[in-house]
């Protein structure tokens, strides 16, 4: 489970990546390249793609500092992350558009358990309500990056991996 | 070639799933939008400014939210976010939480607004207030 430090730094690269492209996305509304790079991620480093997403979490806290949504980036990150996990044998393009879009779908869903604990049934469900144009917006952009992207980004990580040399 | 077809076939299933999904998340909330009223109605907003000052704002509009009435009116400035509408300026004063922890609170007749401005629904005689206000932590 402990990464080399070839893999430690691609790793950090990639976090870096993800959090960068969020930022450079910053201004489209729910349109994020964060599902990709976590499904990319689980796929090419299995469980060790944990460690660059809390670097990513980390990332995201200390810039923005510790408030109530990336309270709820401490775990939903892992509804994504754990399907895919056992999708890694998984080809197609389809399948992974359709675990990126129902992530999106779900995930003023999945923000419940914060939302509760903060202010009661009340404002989980006045939240999720008011939310769900934005969960809309988030599952269709999901499924068409990952429709697009996916696919050739594994391919083309696996390769990178395969042509380095182990340190 | 048959486990194939049965894969994507899986697979298609998935994807029909994820768009009854969609429409569920639509109809909830569709059905459960607050419905507008129409016609002409006036309302009037009063704008707390950081030095306590304060300005009345009385419109007659058409609008049925009170975010499409600010942005229409130019009294106030918003981004779109994950919850509706974050009003960030306000009769030319900019709250800034990230720098300092302030923002534009919404009122409506009185009470703290339980909705965004893009989802408070105008009805004749409302009362609204913006008041810039500073996060005590």
């Amino acid at each position: 489970m402990k990464p080399d430090l070839r893999e430690l730094t691609e790793m950090s690269i990639l976090a870096a990546l993800t959090f960068g492209g969020k930022v450079a996305m910053a201004s489209l509304p729910n349109i994020e390249p964060v599902s990709l790079m976590i499904m990319l991620m689980t796929v090419i480093y299995g469980r060790k793609a944990l460690y660059p997403i809390y670097v990513y979490v980390m990332l995201e806290m200390l810039v923005y500092g510790f408030n109530l949504w990336n309270l709820v980036y401490l775990y939903i990150w892992l509804f994504l992350a754990v399907p895919a996990y056992f999708m890694r044998p998984v080809q197609g393009r389809l399948p992974w558009a359709i675990l990126s879009g129902a992530f999106g779908l779900l995930f003023g869903l999945l923000c419940i358990p914060v939302y509760g604990a903060v202010g009661g049934w009340h404002m989980v469900i006045s939240t999720w309500i008011s939310g769900i144009p934005y969960d809309l917006v988030h599952g269709v952009s999901n499924f068409l990056i990952a429709l697009a992207a996916f696919v050739p980004l594994r391919r083309l990580l696996e390769k990178l991996r395969s042509r380095s040399v182990r340190v | 070639m048959a486990a194939q077809k049965t894969t994507n076939r899986k697979w298609l299933i998935a994807l029909i799933a994820l768009v009854v999904i969609a429409a569920i998340l639509a109809a909830v909330y569709l059905i459960t939008r607050p419905n507008a009223a129409e016609g002409e109605k006036t309302v009037t907003v009063k704008v707390v400014h950081a030095d306590q000052s304060e300005k009345d704002f009385t419109y007659e509009t058409d609008d049925e939210y009170l975010g499409e009435l600010l942005l229409d009116e130019e009294l106030a400035e918003g981004e779109t976010s994950e919850y509706g509408m974050y009003i960030t300026k306000v009769d030319g004063e900019q709250a800034v939480f990230e720098t300092d922890g302030a923002y534009w609170a919404l009122y409506e007749n009185g009470e703290y607004a339980s909705t965004g401005a893009d989802q408070t629904v105008l009805d004749d005689g409302d009362e609204f207030s913006l008041v810039y206000t500073k996060d005590a932590s």
